[in-house]
This record gives structure tokens, sequence and C-alpha cells, in this order.
């Protein structure tokens, strides 16, 4: 089943004499249950593409359409309520509130809209035992070291059961040790709670925990590698295909040597 | 080095905006007074007719120098607040090697620019305010000269000298501030303890103490007879008097404190452990003022007593001022109130056509004793001169006089008039009253039964030797006693001013015996037409408009002053609130921008915001409203039962203002 269609999706900054082509007649799709990573140098147009899945930009051309609804022509409040029911984030800079304890943090989402749902211990018991939080429920995001933080907005990310998770850049203010550990929970709930993610990264290492990756320069589809082998050999051919994105090769087909 | 002022000037524009508008306000109002001390034609005619000319001048400098001292101080504090939240600033430019002269003398210029501005529009909007305050001054005091604007420039140069000196001041201390601060840029502080603290029985005990010292500062202001007494009892006179005072202020000063610190926090800590599973905007709402209270507990402790200190000012003066009026007519219910021997003079001017209405009111003069009870709860006897009214001319009087109480009577049943009733009677705790007690008329032996004390007298006080006595019309037929007619007198609108300016310097006294004997009953009740040493007086002839004109002069001065340093107060209040609910929106961007991206609703965000600054401007306001009730309480009881609805107008007026501080707040915090 297709989660995500973007098609020929274009977003212009600026005005007539100062015109900034974000995304440039971007076309791709993601099935659901995949682990699906945006790579591309900067500027390439990554943040752009994700905050218009996120539903806090618009495009000025072309369409997004996430589990076949159609986000072009949502009022403000259709988009909060879509941001809080079908979709999860993990940012670069965790986004937690430090006045609230990591329990309350990860309910957070789901206390917005009144009634607040009676099995709001379950779910929290359940993202807790995933992501390894259960010790650390009572304290306070100051309390933690970066990677559990990290791990805090992930357990919110996916306490509301979304449609798909839009990470951007999550390893980018961790050490690699933690960003590993990170990257093996997202893959864990990739597969246990079977959760589609999306997640932007210019990180090859990062990257090769995905199942597939697009790569996008200057606003518009390079190349796509999958991985059908081993982590080192899927981390290789993304490695290979950053080389040939700064060499300037254009590949639309990518191959993985294994 | 003008850029980098032009920078700051430009990247610290909200807060430099605030400095000036508070500095203008306070220049304003102070230049507004310098200018009426320095119009002494104005106040001279003001002061005509009150023997109080060299008063006026000299109160308003009194009123002058507490608002620049009060100014100066909060203006120091102000300033301290903000450049407070300058600090990383301050350590990036001294890391970055700016030369240490060159911060000092870019921050001191800073202050004298934004200052300066403040200082003009303040001297500007002081010289319209100036006229405004003028007329408003020469309506309170009941005087119909018209004025223009007051453009001093003794008063300018006064205000700017001082304002001047002050920015000086502040730029120097903006540098030492900065100069002081560590190279080193530290982290950004992050909180090592949890937000909502666990409750500890340090927390349950200052939150009890809290509650139970502000309860028992209430207590003693609505039971005051009663705890003096037990004071004095425990402690001895002025000692007691003395004590209980000061252990007043101390609860009231440290249950306040405790209320904001303990009390409150204790309230949601509780509440939120009780009730885990609350919707993210009523959650965020009471960990948000958890922590205010927390953080900011001086500033709203600081908050709540500026609001305490203005509202008493604010609500004793518009009391006092309404208390003067309503003694007047209290004193002289009609225009010209008159006895036997003024009735001659009056009619001498009365013409034809003059009068509007005339009330005639016959009592009889009797002496009575009675053994009341006192505030000390102690019983004494006392003898007093009675002027006798039969309840069928009270109630005829009361037709026309609205203020006079309802009264009924049974046959042998009396109720007593006097000034100063609170001190045989109070409402509530520790009250007491002297129904049942037994008066006896000296004369006759007549026994009558007190009902109750009032202290509204038919046609004015002014009529009375001393007390009255409504008794029943059968008792008052019976009464052998010398009868004393009194007369009031409604005049028509076109003759009241030739009818009293002619009555205004005539000297009419009545005398009566009040010897011993007299009263006991010995010797009959005797006029006399010059005073000795055992009589007692009353005017023959008394006016009601010349004494309310008199009145209106020196409690609408009152009003007045105390109008102006309630202004200034509320400047200071309501500044303090906002700019902490500005600081503190500052820090909170990040989390509202998180809770946008989370799919908030956008109107749960807004009420958020708008809970916090209802909850924050509320507090102090509720809670120094009920500290000022008290107090005004108290004056109330000590004017024997002053009219109270000018004060509620005097609290409405804070609140709305105060309101629209907390909506400008809002609307501040909803544009970052």
């Amino acid at each position: 089943m297709r989660m995500v269609k973007v098609d020929h999706l274009t977003k212009i900054y600026g005005h007539r004499f100062n015109r900034v082509t974000a995304l440039n007649d971007l076309s791709f799709g993601v099935d659901a249950g995949e682990f699906v990573g945006i790579m591309g140098p900067s500027g390439a147009g990554k943040s752009t593409l994700l905050n218009i899945l996120a539903t806090m930009d618009t495009p000025t051309a072309g369409g997004v359409w996430i589990d076949k609804t159609d986000l072009s022509d949502m009022s403000k409040a259709q988009s909060a309520t879509f941001r809080r029911d079908q979709l999860g984030f993990i940012f670069q800079d965790f986004d937690l509130l430090d006045d609230l304890p990591v329990s309350a943090n990860i309910t957070l989402p789901l206390t917005f809209v009144p009634p607040v749902p009676s099995d709001l211990d379950d779910r929290l018991q359940k993202v807790g035992e995933l992501l390894g939080l259960l010790p650390l429920m009572a304290r306070y995001p100051a309390q933690l070291s970066l990677g559990q933080r990290q791990r805090v907005a992930a357990a919110r990310a996916i306490i509301t059961h979304p449609r798909l998770v839009l990470a951007d850049e999550p390893t980018g203010s961790l050490d690699s040790l933690a960003a590993t550990e990170l990257l093996r929970y997202l893959a864990k709930i990739n597969l246990e709670a079977d959760t589609t993610i999306l997640m932007v990264t210019h990180d090859a290492f990062t990257a090769s925990f995905c199942n597939r990756i697009i790569f996008i320069r200057d606003g518009a589809y390079f190349a796509e590698v999958t991985r059908h082998g081993s982590r080192q050999d899927f981390f290789n051919s993304i490695i290979d295909m950053q080389a040939s994105i700064s060499g300037g090769r254009r590949q639309h087909v990518a191959t993985d040597p294994n | 080095m003008w850029q980098q002022i032009r920078t700051d000037l430009h990247r610290h524009r909200g807060m430099n905006q605030l400095f000036a508008i508070v500095l203008g306000i306070l220049v304003a109002m102070m230049y507004a007074i310098a200018a009426l001390i320095e119009a002494q034609p104005l106040l001279n005619q003001i002061g005509k007719g009150s023997q109080m000319t060299s008063i006026f001048p000299a109160a308003l400098v009194v009123v002058l120098v507490v608002m620049m001292l009060f100014s100066v101080m909060f203006m120091v504090y102000l300033n301290g607040l903000l450049i407070a939240r300058r600090e990383r600033e301050f350590q990036l430019y001294r890391r970055l090697g700016m030369p240490q002269w060159r911060l000092n003398s870019s921050l001191i210029g800073e202050t004298l620019i934004s200052g300066g501005v403040g200082l003009i529009g303040g001297l500007l909007g002081g010289i319209v305010i100036s006229k405004l305050l003028a007329m408003v001054l020469l309506r309170l005091v009941d005087s119909s000269q018209s004025v223009g604007l007051l453009v001093s420039p003794v008063a300018i140069a006064e205000v700017a000298g001082v304002v001047l000196v002050l920015l000086l001041a502040l730029g120097g201390l903006r540098a030492i501030s900065a100069s002081g601060r560590d190279v080193m840029i530290k982290a950004e502080a992050s909180p090592e303890k949890a937000v909502v603290q666990p409750i500890t029985a340090k927390l349950v005990i200052g939150a009890i103490g809290g509650i139970g010292l502000l309860g028992w500062a209430t207590w003693v202001l609505a039971a005051l007879f009663f705890w003096t007494t037990q004071f004095v009892q425990w402690f001895g006179g002025n000692a007691g008097l003395g004590l209980l005072f000061v252990s007043w202020g101390i609860a009231e000063v440290i249950g306040v404190y405790l209320v904001y610190a303990c009390t409150l926090p204790l309230i949601i800590a509780m509440h939120l452990k009780q009730q885990p599973h609350l919707t993210a905007k009523h959650y965020l709402w009471l960990v948000a003022m958890y922590k205010r209270l927390r953080v900011n507990t001086q500033s709203l402790w600081l908050t709540t007593w500026l609001t305490t200190v203005t509202l008493v000012m604010l609500g004793s003066a518009a009391m006092l001022y309404q208390f003067g009026q309503a003694v007047v007519v209290q004193d002289v219910a009609q225009s010209i109130l008159t006895t036997k021997a003024g009735m001659p003079t009056v009619k001498k001017q009365i013409q034809v056509g003059d009068v509007a209405h005339t009330w005639e009111l016959p009592t009889k003069l009797a002496a009575g004793r009675v053994q009341l009870r006192m505030r000390n709860h102690s019983d004494k006897q006392e003898n007093s001169l009675y002027q006798v009214i039969a309840l069928r001319d009270y109630q005829r009087i009361r037709r026309h006089q609205r203020d006079l109480p309802k009264v009924t009577l049974h046959s042998h049943q009396t109720v007593m008039i006097t000034i100063g009733q609170t001190y045989y009677q109070t409402k509530g705790i520790g009250g007491w009253d002297n129904a049942g007690r037994q008066l006896t008329l000296s004369r006759t032996g007549e026994q009558l039964t007190l009902k109750t004390i009032t202290n509204v007298f038919p046609l004015g006080g002014a009529g009375y030797f001393d007390r009255a006595l409504v008794v029943s019309n059968h008792v008052y037929d019976h009464l052998q006693a010398p009868v004393d007619q009194l007369t009031g007198i409604k005049l028509k609108p076109t003759a009241r001013k030739r009818v009293e300016s002619a009555l205004l310097n005539t000297n009419t006294v009545d005398y009566v015996a009040y010897d011993h004997a007299t009263l006991a009953g010995q010797k009959p009740i005797k006029h006399f037409k010059h005073a000795t040493d055992t009589t007692i007086d009353r005017d023959g002839i008394s006016l009601r408009r010349p004494a309310l004109h008199q009145m209106r002069v020196v409690f609408g001065f009152l009003l007045f002053t105390m109008t102006l340093l309630g202004v200034v107060f509320m400047v200071a209040t309501a500044s303090i609130l906002l700019l902490k609910q500005l600081v503190s929106a500052h820090h909170a961007r990040h989390t509202k921008v998180t809770l946008r991206r989370l799919g908030m609703p956008a109107k749960d965000l807004a009420d958020l915001q708008v809970a916090q600054v209802v909850s924050v401007f509320g507090l102090p306001l509720v809670l120094g409203s009920f500290n000022a009730i008290l107090g005004i309480r108290v004056l109330q009881m000590a004017l024997d039962g002053s009219p109270s609805s000018s004060v509620i107008i005097a609290f409405g007026a804070y609140t709305l203002v105060y309101v629209g501080f907390a909506s400008i707040t809002a609307m501040r915090l909803n544009q970052m």
C-alpha cells in the first residue's frame, strides 16, 4: 500500500526578481512499512520537502498525498488535526518541553484534545518498554543524556500510532554511540510497530539503517538506493552515490552491488 | 560606537520601548504636579474659603517628593530586570574582545537615548495632562474656575534635571552590571531539579502556615474589637495594641509570601498528583503556574503589596471624600436647619417664593440615664441630654430624608440616636449591642427599653445638643418637658446663593444647661444666652451647601493626591508583571513552536496563553483587593460606618485599568 505519494512537487520561494527553487518537479513514493531515507547535499531541498510533508508549508505546484489524504487543500485547523492524528515527529533538537517530566512529554500529543484516552498508561508502558525508557519516566529532559532525550522524542512520535513518522536529522545532535542506539530503536519501531518512517539525513551511516534511500539534488529527484544485503554493503552504496552527487553524475537507477 | 548603540537600540527595541514608556508616564505625572505647585494663583483660588492656601502647595510638594523617590527606586529596579536579560550578550561582546570602555559608553548612550525619548515624551504628555489634572482637581474641590495648559519652565527644569541625573546613574549601573560578567559563556542554565517538586513536609508546613497567618490576619480585621480587647487584656494597654499591630503586619507580610511560595504550589502539586490524565491545555497551564509561583514569588509578593497599598490609598481617599459629604448631609439634611433661636434671623432673609418646602420638628428636652455596655465589654452609667421625638414626626421626616433608618416601636420602646454608635454596638465576631437596656428619663422616672442605636438625626445632627430618642406617640404626648422646635428649610435653587451668603456670617448659638444636677433630673432644663462652664451649645442656623464646599475642598484635594500616587504605583505594578510575563514568554517561545508542530489546536494554544496572563495578573489583584478591603473596613468602622459606594467605584476604576494592562500584555504575547 502506498503511504506517501509525492507528485511533481515544486516549491519556489521569494518574489519575481529573486526566486529560489527549493523543490523542482520532485516525484517519488513510499510504501507502508518502509523505512526510507532522504539524502542530498545542503540546499538540496530536504527540509522544504519535510516541512511540506509535515503540513507546515505548502507547495507552489504539484501535490502530496499521505495515506490517500491530499495535503494541498487543508485549512490550518485541519492540518493541525492531521499532524496530531496521522504524523509523528522526531527533530534534530528533540523539541521536548523542559518543564514536563518524560512521561508527560511522551503522552503530550494524546492529551491535546479531550477526552484523554483511557489506555494512556498502557500505551505509555508499551512505548516505554519498546524504547527502554521505563526507568526514566519521572525525570526531566535536562536530567537525560542527549541520546535518551531523542528516544523520548521517538516515543512521543509513536505513542499516537501515526501512519507516518517523519524524522529530521534525528542523530544530528548525538555522538556516534547514542546515534547507533537510537537508529537501532528506530529500526525496531519500524519492524515491531510496523510504522512507516521517512527520515531526512545527510549522514551515510545514519542512512544505512533504512531500507531505501532517495537522493535529491537541486530540489529534484537524483537517484535511489535500495538495501538488499548487509548494512555495510548498503553503507558503501550510499557513499558511492554521495560521491556521484558531488561529482555531478546523474544516475536515475541505482543498483546495490549485492 | 554610534553604530553599536543603534544596533542595540534596534535589537532590544521592545525593552527600550517599555523603559521609555514607563519613564514617560512617571515624568508626565511628576511634571504635572511640579507645574501645579508653580501655578500659585490657581492654588490660592482653590484654597480660598477654606483657609488652606498654604497647605495645598506644601502637600503637593510632599506628594512630588514621594513620587520622585518611588520613581527613582522603581526605575533602578526595572533597569536591573532589563539588564539581567542581556547577560549573555555582554559576555559575548567581551569574549570577542570589545573594550570595556566601549561597551560602557554604548550602554550609557543607549540609556540616555531611550530615557531621553521617555523624558521628552513625558514632558510633552505632562503639559497636556497638567490641564486635565488641574480640571479634575478643580472639579473635585467644587470650583468653577477655568484653566489652560500649565507650561512652567521651572517645573520642566526641575523634572528634567532629576531625570537626567537618574538616567546617567542608570547607565552607570548598566555598565557596572556588564563589566562584572564572566568572560566565559556558561551553558544555558538547565534546571537541576524537577519543575514540579515532590510534596515535602516543608512545603506542607509552609502552605498551612501561609493560610494560617493570612487567616488570622483576616480574623483580626474582621473582629478588631475582639482582638484589641484580647491583646489589651493579655499584654496591657499600649503594649497590647502595639503588639497586635506589629504581629498583624508580620502575619500579613509573611502570610502572603507563603501563600505564593507554598500554599498555591502545594494545591497545584496535589491536583496534578490526583489527576494524572489532564488535557494538555490544563496540564501545561498548571505546570506553568507552578513554575511561575516558585520562580517569581518575590515579584508576585511585591505586586500584591503595591496593589494593596494603591487600593487602600484610592479606596480610603474615595471613602473619605464621600464621608465628608455624608457627614455634612447627616449634619444638615436640607438647605437650612434652624432652631427657635435662629428662626427670626432666617425669616428676615427669606422672601416670598424662596422656599420649596419647610419641615417642622417638635422635640422635647429631657435628661436621661442608662447603663450601657462599652467596647471593652464593661458597663458604664451614662447621663445625657436627649431631644425626644415622637414616632409620627420621625416617620413624617423620614419620607423626605431617605437615609433615616426605618423605626418601629412598641409602647415603651425607644431608639437612641447618637454620634459614634460603634462605641455601643458592633455586628459580627466579637460584636455586641445594648438592646434591651433600660433608659430612665430622670425627671419623670419614665422607663424606656432601648431597641437599637442609630446615628442619623431627623433634619440633621446640627440641630441637636447631644443625643435624641425616638419614642412612641403616647410616651411623647405624656412627657412633661420643655419643647424645642427645629425647622428644616429647602430653598429653591434661584434663592440659594442670595439667602446662603446673607446667612453665612450670622452667628446664632443656643446654650443649654449640662450640669450634674440637670442631667440627674434634680433641676429643670434651662436655656442660656451665653456660654458658661456647665452649658453645651449648638448652632442656631446651619447651612448645608457652604459646609459641603468646605468638605469637598479638603477631601477632594486628598482624593486628588492619592489618585496621583495611585497611578504611579499602578504603572509600577503593571510594568513589573508585563515585563515578567514577556521574559517568561520569550523563554517559552520554543515550547510554543513545539506544541504547534505537534498539532495542538491553535485555539487551545491561545487559551493557554490567555489563562497564564489572567492568572499572573489576577493573583496579585485578588489577594491585593482582599487585603485592601479588610484595611478599608477598619477605616469604615473608625468612621462610624461611612458609606462605601465610592470605594467600589475606586476599585472598579483600578481593576479596569489593570485589565487594560493585562490585555496589552496578552496582545504582545500573541505577537511573539
